[in-house]
């Protein structure tokens, strides 16, 4: 019974994620906000089982969704999608936990096994990670921030700032990089 | 930033670009590429042999050009295969058996087939350490290209990773080489071949354990 919603999560995930590699957004937005509190369960449980706080939670989970999309060419669409959700999810947590001075074996279906509980809103990241949006600079910032926090579309940002779509595009994208490697750094 | 922000940037990113370059042809376009420069380099530097239809025509000339290759391919499906985070590394780097045990059987029937004094003259061959050189010469632009598409993949072990793009591009440029290079004698390739192209894995280990981690 468990193991068919498993299977079923995994189908639908894997649609949303074939959908967004031929262009829908909606797909994309839809795969990344299921996965945003399933990464969360699974680092708060192993941290809490580490003897860790909760306090850098959000930062590992935001590092890991940064990884899946960054890293997103590397899942092939005839694969299961949830074994390579877990294999990224699980390699940033050894990373984080290494940066800690911890070396961990972590068993990768502890990931597969686990449905998201209800969760009350949550997400915002520590202010150690708050800080790490000023590595970020001048109009590359601008745009990341517009596009992050304002929610506007690339277009929009385009006309705002009066530069092309594409340069938009750009900035973004090495906005994006910049932002994976600080947060590789942070607490290190 | 809240997650959901960072979403918004993640979704804003990816209607850029919803399916960036997979590694497996950015890997081809490397491999071709790098073959390209390092044969363009060797027409200028070092130049083909002069007997090199007839040495096609020998064993030992068509063992050395063919481990190389077998070496190359096979490193090549074992990179691609580390790119993916949910490849147990172990498990796939049993294909760089195929290119050993096809130079070990080379030198076992030199062994069985020549006198034991021929021996340390074939392994010793003619200025084995300028055919050192030269392989890492031949090797360090198509490393180059490897390691940066590697970059594109998800390796669970960068070091490693790494390694094997060097004898990817260890096995190119063994084989660019072995078209320039007299030395047929499966002791020589044992001995020089294999040092070069370990010291390209190493090259490749070292950088892939910096600039493959993500």
């Amino acid at each position: 019974m468990e193991q068919q919603r498993f299977h079923d999560r995994d189908r639908t995930w894997a649609g949303w994620m074939r959908a967004a590699n031929a262009g829908d957004e909606t797909a994309y937005r839809r795969l990344l906000e299921a996965l945003a509190p399933l990464l969360r369960q699974v680092v708060r449980r192993g941290f809490t089982r580490l003897g860790f706080g909760n306090c850098d939670v959000e930062d590992i989970v935001q590092e890991t969704l940064l990884a899946i999309h960054l890293k997103r060419q590397t899942w092939n669409e005839d694969e299961r999608i949830t074994p390579w959700v877990a294999a990224i999810a699980r390699h940033k947590l050894i990373d984080s936990l290494r940066r800690r001075g911890r070396h961990i074996e972590l068993p990768i279906d502890d990931f597969i096994n686990v449905l998201p509980a209800e969760t009350t809103a949550e997400g915002l990241s520590s202010r150690d990670a708050e800080r790490l949006l000023s590595v970020l600079r001048g109009r590359q910032r601008d745009i990341v921030h517009a596009i992050s926090i304002e929610g506007i579309s690339a277009r929009e940002a385009a006309s705002r700032f009066g530069i092309s779509e594409g340069a938009v595009r750009v900035a973004l994208h090495r906005g994006l990089s910049v932002l994976a490697v600080s947060y590789r750094d942070l607490n290190q | 930033m809240k997650t959901d922000e960072l979403i918004n940037t993640l979704v804003g990113d990816h209607s850029a670009q919803p399916r960036p370059m997979g590694i497996r042809r950015a890997l081809v376009m490397a491999i071709i590429g790098g073959l390209a420069i390092s044969s363009v380099l060797f027409s200028l530097t070092l130049g083909m042999r002069p007997d090199i239809l007839s040495a096609l025509g020998t064993w030992r000339f068509d063992l050395k050009l063919s481990a190389s290759l077998v070496l190359a391919i096979a490193a090549a499906w074992v990179a691609l295969r580390l790119s993916s985070p949910v490849t147990m590394p172990l498990s796939v780097m049993r294909a760089l058996f195929v290119p050993a045990i096809l130079l070990l059987a080379g030198v076992i029937s030199e062994l069985a087939t020549t006198p034991a004094s021929a021996w340390l003259p074939g392994a010793a061959g003619v200025n084995g350490v300028m055919c050192l050189s030269s392989i890492i010469f031949l090797s360090v632009l198509p490393l180059t290209a490897t390691i940066y598409v590697l970059r594109w993949g998800a390796p669970t072990s960068p070091s490693m990773t790494g390694a094997v793009g060097g004898l990817l591009a260890g096995g190119m440029g063994a084989a660019v080489f072995a078209m320039h290079c007299t030395n047929d004698s499966p002791l020589f390739v044992a001995v020089w071949y294999t040092l070069a192209i370990g010291l390209t894995a190493m090259i490749g280990l070292l950088s892939g354990r910096y600039v493959l981690r993500w």
